[in-house]
């Protein structure tokens, strides 16, 4: 059976210690042999305290927003406001290679002259760069609703394995 | 010409140029005791303390030249795992792309790391923060930023 108790920690983001099943003991508890394993743990990294048990389940399923996991009341959930700064980083870094390609075609436009037409290209800019101020993401409750706002036909794939 | 062996005899002295039968059968049955290997045989659990010197001799197994720590670590839901390892006891996750690996014995503070990454596409990895009983292993994208990718981790030279 798959050891599934894991000792967390508080931490920006929360800590976990992931025991290695391969040494738990003979007839060892769950409680137990976490116990002896998270006590090397910490013994390895003194920052490691007032750790708390929490069975794998209970975790986020993914690790889409792992940086913005918080340890409250003995358990670990996902801070919104965290997730949605992880979602607007995604969102800063995949179109910054697009508003590069843009710029560039914004100047090839400039050339044309009088034919040219940049600013079109100025308006796509522009979309672009108002993306992390979409009003959904503030408005978005859960991960799963952050997950969704991903703009795929601007951006390409999302980065959300989720 | 036959030799008498003498009532009183020292260990180590080798007595008119004459090993005794009895000799013999106690060397043999010593040989038998300790299993010396043979071509063939399969050794288990075996200690090896040589420390090498200065000039190593080829081919020769040194406790120096042992893998002391060895570990595959995988990211597939939400916290790694170990696929397989050899003296670790346990892994933090200490977010994306930041995971510390704990040995389950200590090792000396003068040991050597290996790492790489488990993906066909250029991406970075480090090692850093080693001590005798961990070391912290990051992944990264080219942008820099912390990434969650499979990776391997080894250690020479740390057995005390």
């Amino acid at each position: 059976m798959a050891m599934s108790l894991m000792r967390v920690y508080a931490g920006t983001p929360a800590r976990v210690v992931v025991p290695n099943p391969r040494y738990r003991r003979d007839g060892e508890s769950d409680a137990d042999f976490l116990r002896r394993i998270a006590s090397q743990a910490e013994a390895a990294d003194p920052t490691l305290t007032a750790g708390v048990n929490v069975d794998s389940t209970a975790l986020p399923p993914d690790r889409d927003f792992r940086n913005a996991w918080r340890v409250g009341n003995g358990a670990v959930a996902i801070d919104l406001s965290a997730a949605r700064e992880i979602h607007r980083t995604h969102l800063r870094t995949a179109r910054a290679p697009k508003l590069a390609d843009l710029d560039a075609l914004y100047m090839r436009e400039l050339e044309r002259g009088p034919q040219g037409r940049p600013q079109d290209i100025a308006d796509q800019k522009q979309v672009l760069r108002d993306l992390p101020q979409d009003p959904n993401i503030e408005s978005a409750a859960t991960a799963s609703a952050l997950r969704a706002l991903w703009p795929a036909a601007l951006l390409g794939d999302t980065p959300y394995r989720g | 010409m036959a030799y008498t062996e003498p009532t009183t005899q020292t260990n180590g002295t080798l007595i008119d140029a004459t090993i005794y039968n009895r000799d013999l059968v106690d060397n043999i049955s010593y040989l038998n005791a300790n299993k010396l290997a043979k071509s063939g045989d399969t050794l288990t659990d075996v200690s090896v303390s040589g420390v090498a010197p200065s000039t190593p001799t080829a081919g020769t197994l040194y406790r120096d030249s042992l893998l002391s720590v060895w570990v595959s670590v995988s990211y597939s839901g939400g916290t790694p795992s170990i696929v397989d390892d050899y003296n670790v006891s346990s892994l933090t996750d200490n977010g994306n792309g930041h995971c510390q690996v704990n040995f389950a014995t200590s090792l000396n503070s003068t040991y050597a790391c290996m790492a790489t990454l488990d993906i066909s596409s250029p991406r970075l990895i480090a090692t850093v923060g080693d001590t005798t009983a961990k070391v912290e292993v990051q992944t990264f994208d080219l942008g820099g930023g912390n990434a969650d990718i499979n990776f391997y981790l080894g250690i020479v030279g740390g057995w005390q």
